[in-house]
This record gives C-alpha cells, structure tokens and sequence, in this order.
C-alpha cells in the first residue's frame, strides 16, 4: 500500500516481528480460536454443532478475517478440546487440561488452582509455582457437575442459565438436595416446588449440590488457592459463589472464560514453533490447507 | 507360503486365539478353558490337555449375559460368560474356575448351571497365604490333579508333572529375556508387540509358545532399526488387559509401555515354580503363597507396594497407569496406598476406571495423553 | 428425594420384645460407655468370625458394619461416604466400609471423634478382628484400615466353603474343609491370647456355645413361626431382632430375648394375631435392607403387602452339637450348617461356612420350599449396587421362582448410602410389582 506500515498478504495490518500463532479449542458444546502475535489478535467462539470436523475450519476463517489474517500467515497451529484429534490444519494436538494451564497462568501468574466446568465434562488442574501443569482430575462419566446439569433443569423450570445462577443468590433457606444423579436431582427439585418451597431456595440448594459435586472432583488435586474458575460454568454467579462459599475465598475470573483452552493453545504453538526453529526441525506441517477433516479418529 | 514366525505368528495367533486350539481338537485332544491363574495350567497340560486361557472380546456388547447376572461385579467376567453363552467357546471340553474373587466364586454356579458345559471344576483358594491355608491349596491341588486324570484318562506321575513344569518354566525365563529387551530407551519391542505375544500363548502349548519366543527373540534383538524415541516410560498396572487398544493408544501419544503387573503380563511369569521334589509344593509356593496379587490378604502395607515401585524402577518408567476395572474390590481397596507409596517412591500415577470395552475411547485418550504432557 | 423426605424413613416395629430390645441386650446399645472403663481392650470385629470368641475372652466389641447401620439411620452415612470418596476410595465400594473409612478420615483431620458420629464414635481399637468370609471387601476392609489409618495388629481369619458341585458327602472333602475351619479358628484364639494376654477358658467357652445353641433353637422357632396366616412379626422387627444373634450370640441376655420373642410370637399365633389385619400379598426379602429407610416394610404393609420371611441373615436350621470340644463342636456347627445351606442351593452364595451362622442368602431351592410353607405369593429383591456379595444371583433366584410362576420384583438403591434412593421411584415400582403379583395370583388359583 505504500505506507510503509508491515502489511499482510491481505492487506491488513501486521504487528512488527511477531510470528502469528493460533489455538484452537474444540469443545463439546462451543468451539473456541484464538489468534495470538505478541498478544491476542482476535477471538472468536461458535458453536461446535454435530459435525464439528465440517466447522472447525470455518470458525478459525472467521477469527483470522477478524484480525485481517489469511491461514497462510499462522506459523503454527495447535488443537486442543474434545475434538483435538479432527482437525487436520493442526501441527499439532494438546490436551486442553496442558492448554487451560497455560492460558490460565498467562491471565493470572501465580495461580495453583484451575476449576474448568464445561458443557459435558469438568475439571480440576493443579499448577506448581512454575505454572506448569502438576495433577488434574476429571468428570466426564456423568452429567451432575457438569453444564448439562443446569441446563436440564433450567429447561425444565421454563428459566435461562443466567437467571437460574441469579435467582440462587436470593436463597433465605436453600433447600437441601441429596441426589449425585441429574436425573434424580431433577425429581427432588420438581418435587420441592411442588411442595410449596420457594423457587430461589431450591435453586440455592441445587446451586450448592452442584458446587459440592465439583469440589468432590477436585478433591484429588488439593485445591489451593489462587482458584481460578473457567468454562461455561464460570458465567453462572450462583455456582461462584456457592464454590466461594465452600472453599472460604473468592475465586478468579477470566474478563472471558470460555477461550482460556484457546489462549494456552496458541501460546503453546509458539513454545513449539520456537523449539522446532532452535532444532532445526520443520516448523509446520507441509501442505497444511485450512479445511474440513475428510477422515474420522 | 511360508508359515509366519515370530512376531508375525504372534500378531496372526493374537486376531485368531482360538485357532490352534481348534486344531488340536481336530487331532482328537482334549481343551480345557480356564479363568485366571490359581489353578495351574501345567497340571492341565501334565495330562495332555491343552489349557486355553479365555480372553475376553472388547468389541462384543454384553446381551445374554444379563439374562442370567447382575449388571454389575467384574466387566470382564460378564464379558466372558457372554460370549460362552453365545457359542464362542464350545469348542472347549471343559471349563476350570478358581476363586481369584468374589466375582468368579459368585458366577461360577449361575454360569455352570445356565451354561453347562461338559466337564467344569472349580479350584478354591484361600485368601490369607497363612501355613494351614497353603495346606489347604496343596491339598486343592490334589483334588485337581485326581479331577484331570479322571477327566483325560491320563495319569499325571510326578515325573510327568515335573517335566511340564520345567517347559512351563523355560517359557517364563523366555518372557524375562523378551521384557529385558525393553529396559533400554527406546525399547527394542512395543507394549502392543509384546501384548499379543502374550496373548498368542494363552491358546498353544508350551512347547510351541517357547519356540514362539525363540523367533520373536531373535527377530527383535536383530532389528536394525530403533522404535522412535518418545518422552514417557509407563508402566501398567492393574487388573487383566488382553487386548492392545490400551497400550496402542500410549503408544500413539508420545509414551512406551515398557512393563506392567497384570494378570496376563509379570504376575504370570516373574517367577518359576520352583521344582519340588514333590511338584505340587512348588506350584503351592508360585500359584497362592508368592503369587503377588491384590486379592490375597498379606496384611498391612498389602505385601506387595515395594516390589510394584521396584519393579517400576528397574525398568526405568517414569509414570505408572493403573487401569482397574469397575467394580473390582481388590484393586479398589488398594489404589490409594498405591498411589501413594508410588508418589513418594517418585512415580506420578493415573487411575483409569473402565469396563473393559474403553467404551469412552476419547476421555481415556484425553487422559492419558494429559499424563504423558504432565510427565514430559 | 433426600432422604428426610422419605416416609419410609422410620421403621415402626409391631413387636413389645423388639421394641423393648435395649432392655434385654443394655451393654451393646451401651457399648460407648463400657469401653471407656480402665483395662477394657476394644476389639473392631465383623461378621463372620463368631460372636460366641469374643464373648470368651470378655471382648468390648464395635462393628463398623452395625456403625454403618446407625450413621444410616442418623443420616450422616452420606456425608462419611464423600469424605472417604475424597480420600480415594471409590464408590463402587461397600457402603459400610466407605462409611468407615469417613468417619475415620475425619478423625484424623480433627483430631478427635467427629461431632455428627453417633454414639460418641467407634472408640480406639487394641486390635481389629476381621474375617475372610462372605466377602473379600471384608478382609480387604481391616487390610485397608491396618495399613491407611491405624497403625493396630489386625487378625483376618479365612474359613473356606465348597462350591456348589463339591461332594459335602465325601469324607475327604469334608475332612478337607473342616481343617480348615479348624486351623483358621486355632489361629484365631492364638491371635487373642497374644492381644489380650489370657488364655481361652474352655469351661467358659462350652457354657457360651450352649447359649449360643439355645438362643438359635428360640429364635429358629420365631422364623418357623411366622409361617401362620395371618404373619406374627414383619421385617421392621427382624432387622433389628437379628442383633443379638449376629452380635451377642452366647450371651445370657441372648437366650432371654429370643425366649421372649418367642413366647410374644407364639401367643400372637395362638391367637390368630397378625401385624395387619388384612393380607393381600406375602412375600420373602431378598438382600440388605435399606438401613436408612427401614419404613418401606410399613408402607408395604398399608398396600396389604406383608413380608413373611428373609433369606439375608438366615439363621438357618439348628444342629445338635457336642460340646465337649468347644472348639471342635464349633468346626461341626460350621460344616453341618454349612452342608445344609449346600442342599438348600448354594450356586449363587457359596460362603455357607460361617461360625457366626450368617449367610447373604440362600439358594434357589430353599426359597421355592419357602413358598409353600410360607403361603407366599411373590418376592422383593433389594439390589445394593456397592454390596455385590449380596445381590448377585438374585436374578438366579428370580428365574428359578419364574419356574414355578411367582414373580420376584428386584429394586435398586444401597443399604446406607441414601444418594441412591429415589422415593417416587420405588413407590412406583412397589405399586407396579402388586398389579403383577395379582395377575400371577389369578393364574395360579
């Protein structure tokens, strides 16, 4: 353009001396990218829908017109998420439980704990001093601690997340919900409304059972603070504070908790890119084209 | 053509287990099924009946099954008796159950009696290796040797018997060398490798499962090219993995599996019976008193936690996955004392919790590649 | 539903004797206190290795089993289960030992008796005493203990029985099995004259074994009774009326209550006097019961359903002993009892060999006699996913009452975790399996 600003081959705008880097994190429920070139460059989260290894290359398309990119200009590209293994752009795979680590820390130096509640599966990651990634623990076998549990009964009750996690704070007395099965949680919640409770005290109660489902899981790493809380479940006030409740300290939270897996992807494709380049090895996958998967893991 | 040999054979025996037992039917012999390792194959093999090990079918759902059991005790068990219930193992003359478990002492009669089978016997065995117990096991296997000799028409002499056990013998030193070949890094043979020569001697005979090692021996001792180099040791440990999906997926993520303490794995093999002048007091000491398994009472500390980590070391892992299937007490009473002791030996360890099928391939691949990130 | 929404959640018994069970047996509902006297060693113990030993060398007794039982009842089992969940223990273990295994993480965290454990706790153990009978969590429990909690000598003894296709006829096979009941309750004694520096008197110990006897033959006669129509006692007593014979057996206090038990019951059928007026429907239980909820009995009864007898806790016919050897008339009570559950049908519980008589559950043939000399009309399984030793083989049983057109309705949750009950649930299932049984009735008649 003649300007003498650094220009991408789409002629957009390039920050000077910085390789670009993309993460991508493929939920079960969203898909999350982050473009990354000495800071974050763009975000983009949509839906992972049925045919995830159709989209995942839309969703990185979408992040890279955001930042005036084109798929040429990514040095590295690492996946991550539940469908880490469909993403045939990728020059790499890393669990999001490493991913999450590394984004985390970036956001919050000094953090030990990482509390992930997802669309289908949760977890708990334990940092030592250094950042680095030293025990987690799962649920992914059942759907209690998960935010397919408060959607079944948000659902139910005709409500919205948001409102759910809201209305829990106005509990006066929350009622006490025993069942560790979503289904049978649900009955106990219709038969207390039933019963006559009030809304906001059996939503407390629901809050608190959740809560107490994910420090359960958690329990292997040891919690310590600081905690931070990610994913989907970290936007719901009432299960925030009902863990803060129960941990006796407030917990972290990212301006944005879904691309945290996205963010450490990215800042890990440089670490690779930077050692691939220090070895001398090949620094990205060879004629890797941003496109569907064709075959199925 | 020529037959296959070494690791070909084994791989070709792995997908049909139960090919050769067939064959020795055909030849007018007899087959007899057994579940686990108390009651010894070499009495079995002493009276010319070939001992097939019944293996369980990952990619088979559990129908019939239920019909006659609960949903719930060992997966593998289930899956077992499923498949006899289908007609998978109606080629055996028989079947042999011993008292590893509660779970295998429970089925034993819903199966025999649903089932059954022409010829089943069941080996009981006590749970403390206390003096008067292992008099119990000697004379268990007393009972057993006179039920095989009624049931094959062959007399087992104390010579015979000898003799089998020194085959059965030379086949554990064999599978010492094989695991010996992977104490170096990278290992000169894979996890999956050395699965299905294991699993392809759970169905031949003892002679035939040595010469099988000699080729496979041989052949990776010559190999000129190393396997790839990867960041993570593991070992195995835990209940009976006889198929290689497990060990695959390791492999696939940056791992070797270079050791384990299975069923089929070390626990079969680390140690000779050790020849008796009576014979059945050497199986009495490798089959019950020494034989290092979860269900057995040793006391406090289990008796086995320093030899898990030791062996551990020897074989230089640096990680430790405990795969336990659902259900299964002995290994779930024991799992936080292991994974402790194994943390202050300095071996980080992972719990998978499966039924057996790896029904949610994606979260145990999740997991165990999250090890080997953590590891590295 | 949580568990204080449950109706069924307090059992109410019909029985004066049942009820008035803490006159008769004071010292074990005591227990707390009589520990706490200067030079009483307190022995941990299970089922399975015989009430009558600890009795011969004055034993205070706690059973984290029974404790199980009460922290169920006083629905704080559910928070001891997550704690020893949180320790590491997975919940596809007993119920009982997670409960144990709670309470005693929480003691280590505190430091001292958790303040929801009821009766003060489970005390300081000299020793624990465990068994390999029934079930291997039960020696796996006090291995576990032994080795992750409390650093005290721990004794598991190991009697074996034979599968079902053993000859129990055959000399040597019976000669086989009683060396070891013998050998392993040798060892036994051995193992308490070391803890507690007596030795076993054998005058004592013949006296506590004829009790023993004598409390069986009552309280054999209390089950024989319950055959009369209308049914005299229910299983909201029988839950509890096992107590002493589980726990205290050879005790004085034994004999007393099972004589009174049995003069209650007898007059009840002496006059035609039932637990409900009306029956509709009689059945046998299979399985634990939910500790937690022993009021299902109650609402069974208000839907006209009455339970007539139990298979779990058995006790079994009596068998006529000499005791000149105490501890030889031991082995012949553990091998003759234990031949006649064999016959009864031992395919699905093989652990008939019980010095405590105990047995999980009987077999098939045992509970198709049952029906005609019970007049029973169908059976309640309760299926405890985390005591497999318990519920496996009740769809055997199920298949074999099929054969013979009686219906058997097997129901889900856990005998101390209330987690696992779901009240709309099962009241849906009960009403469900009556609407069978009536359709079975008008067939068979």
């Amino acid at each position: 353009m003649g300007d003498g600003k650094d220009r991408n081959s789409q002629g957009g705008e390039k920050p000077r001396e910085q390789a670009i880097f993309a993460g991508v994190d493929i939920g079960s429920t969203m898909t999350k990218v982050v473009i990354w070139g000495g800071n974050v460059l763009s975000t983009f989260i949509g839906p992972t829908g049925a045919e995830y290894r159709l989209l995942a290359h839309q969703v990185v398309q979408d992040a890279l017109r955001r930042a005036h990119l084109s798929f040429e200009d990514l040095a590295y590209v690492i996946s991550t998420g539940y469908g880490r293994m469909n993403v045939p752009f990728a020059d790499g795979q890393i669990t999001e439980v490493t991913c999450h680590a590394q984004g985390v820390f970036h956001l919050f130096p000094g953090t030990r704990t990482i509390i992930d509640i997802g669309g289908q599966d949760s977890k708990a990651i334990k940092l030592n001093a250094e950042g680095k990634m030293a025990n987690f623990a799962m649920n992914d076998k059942c759907a209690a601690g998960t935010g397919r549990f408060l959607e079944a009964i948000a659902e139910t009750l005709a409500l919205d997340l948001k409102e759910l996690g809201e209305l829990s704070l106005k509990a006066g007395t929350p009622v006490k919900i025993s069942s560790i099965c979503t289904v049978f949680a649900e009955q106990e919640v219709v038969g207390h409304l039933a019963d006559g409770k009030r809304l906001e005290d059996v939503l407390g109660g629901l809050h608190e059972a959740f809560a107490s489902r994910i420090q359960s899981m958690a329990v292997p790493v040891k919690i310590e603070a600081p905690v931070v809380l990610t994913g989907g479940g970290a936007k719901n006030i009432g299960l925030r504070r009902a863990l803060e409740r129960r941990l006796g300290y407030e917990l972290l939270i990212p301006p944005e908790p879904l691309i945290t897996g996205a963010l450490g992807a990215a800042l890990l494709a440089k670490e690779r890119w930077k050692k691939a380049v220090a070895q001398g090895l090949p620094l990205n996958k060879e004629k890797r084209k941003l496109e569907a998967a064709k075959f199925y893991h | 053509m020529d037959a296959p040999r070494g690791l070909a054979r084994a791989a070709e025996l792995y997908k049909q287990k139960d090919k050769r037992a067939k064959e020795w039917k055909a030849q007018g012999k007899k087959v007899l099924g057994y579940l686990c390792l108390f009651a010894p194959p070499e009495i079995m093999a002493a009276a010319e009946v070939l001992p097939y090990r019944l293996r369980g079918d990952l990619k088979e759902p559990v129908t019939k099954a239920y019909e006659f059991v609960e949903p719930f005790g060992c997966p593998y068990v289930r899956n077992l008796f499923d498949q006899d219930l289908k007609g998978k193992f109606d080629f055996l003359d028989g079947l042999i159950m011993s008292h590893s478990c509660d779970m295998v002492q429970r089925i034993y009669g819903i199966w025999t009696l649903n089932k059954k089978p022409a010829f089943h016997y069941f080996v009981n065995v006590p749970h403390t290796p206390a003096p008067w117990s292992q008099e119990f096991f000697k004379r268990e296997m007393v009972f057993f040797r006179e039920k095989i000799e009624n049931f094959s028409g062959n007399k087992i002499s104390d010579d015979q018997l000898q003799k089998t056990i020194a085959e059965y013998n030379r086949c554990r030193a064999l599978l010492r060398k094989l695991y010996s070949l992977r104490k170096v890094d990278p290992p000169l043979v894979s996890g999956t490798e050395t699965l299905q020569v294991l699993v392809a001697g759970m169905g031949i005979p003892a002679e035939e499962f040595n010469g099988l090692l000699q080729e496979v021996i041989e052949e990776i001792s010559a190999r000129s090219q190393q396997l790839a180099q990867k960041t993570t040791r593991l070992m195995l440990y835990g209940s009976v993995c006889d198929d290689f999906s497990l060990i695959q997926l390791a492999e696939e993520n940056n791992a070797n599996v270079v050791i384990d303490d299975t069923c089929i794995g070390t626990r079969s093999f680390m140690q000779d019976v050790p020849e008796t002048a009576d014979p059945l007091d050497g199986l009495v000491s490798a089959y019950f008193t020494s034989f290092l398994c979860p269900r057995t009472d040793r006391g406090a500390e289990g008796g086995r936690l320093q030899y898990i980590a030791d062996l551990a070391k020897e074989y230089k892992a640096n990680g430790v996955v405990m795969y336990i299937y659902s259900y299964c007490d002995p290994h779930k009473f024991d799992a936080p004392d292991v994974k402790d002791f194994l943390k202050k030996e300095g071996l980080p360890s992972l719990i998978i919790d499966d039924d057996y099928t790896l029904t949610n391939l994606a979260a145990i691949r999740t997991r165990i590649q999250a090890f080997v990130e953590l590891l590295g | 539903m949580s568990q204080v929404h449950s109706e069924m959640s307090r059992a109410i018994k019909s029985t004066q004797t049942v009820r008035n069970i803490k006159k008769f047996i004071p010292g074990f509902y005591d227990r707390a206190q009589r520990r706490k006297i200067p030079g009483t060693q307190l022995v941990w113990n299970m089922l399975g290795t015989g009430a009558e030993i600890l009795r011969a060398f004055d034993l205070v007794g706690e059973w984290p089993e029974n404790y199980g039982t009460l922290c169920a009842a006083q629905q704080v089992a559910m928070g001891f289960c997550e704690e020893a969940e949180a320790e590491g223990y997975n919940n596809d273990l007993c119920s009982y030992v997670r409960n144990s295994f709670g309470y005693l993480r929480r003691c280590r965290d505190l430091e001292a008796v958790p303040p929801e454990a009821p009766l003060g706790g489970m005390g300081n153990p000299s020793f624990l005493l465990g068994s390999g009978l029934i079930c291997e969590p039960r020696f796996k429990w006090f291995q576990a203990i032994g080795t992750h909690f409390l650093k005290v000598p721990v004794f598991n003894d190991d009697p074996m029985s034979p599968p079902h296709d053993a000859d129990v006829e055959d000399p040597r096979i019976a000669e086989h099995y009683k060396a070891q009941i013998r050998a392993t309750l040798r060892a036994q004694i051995t193992f308490l004259e070391e803890q507690t520096g007596k030795k076993l008197d054998m005058g004592r110990f013949r006296e506590i074994m004829k009790n023993s006897q004598e409390a069986i033959k009552y309280w054999y006669q209390v089950l024989e009774l319950r055959k009369a129509v209308p049914c005299p006692m229910g299983s909201e007593d029988y839950f509890t009326a096992i107590i002493p014979f589980l726990y205290l057996a050879g005790e004085p206090e034994a004999v007393d209550f099972y004589k009174a038990l049995y003069e209650e019951i007898k007059d009840r059928v002496d006059r035609g006097i039932g637990v409900i007026p009306e029956e509709k429907y009689r059945f046998v239980w299979l399985g634990i019961p939910p500790w937690f909820n022993l009021g299902l009995f109650n609402y069974l009864q208000k839907l006209g359903a009455m339970v007539c007898i139990e298979s779990t806790y058995y006790v079994g016919e009596p068998v006529e002993l000499d005791l000149t050897d105490p501890v030889e008339g031991w082995v012949e009570r553990t091998w003759k009892t234990g031949k006649i559950k064999h016959k009864n049908g031992s395919e699905v519980n093989p652990d008939v060999c019980n010095p405590g008589v105990f047995n999980p559950g009987v077999g098939g043939e045992l509970i198709k006699r049952w029906v005609s000399e019970y007049h029973l009309d169908g059976a309640i399984a309760h299926r405890t996913r985390s005591c497999r030793a318990t519920s496996m083989g009740q769809l055997q049983v199920k298949n074999k009452l099929a054969e013979i057109g009686v219906p058997l309705l097997i129901f889900e949750s856990d005998m101390v975790d209330p987690r696992a009950w779901s009240d709309a649930q099962i009241k849906k299932q009960f009403e469900e399996f009556l609407e069978i049984v009536d359709t079975h009735k008008k067939n068979r008649f």
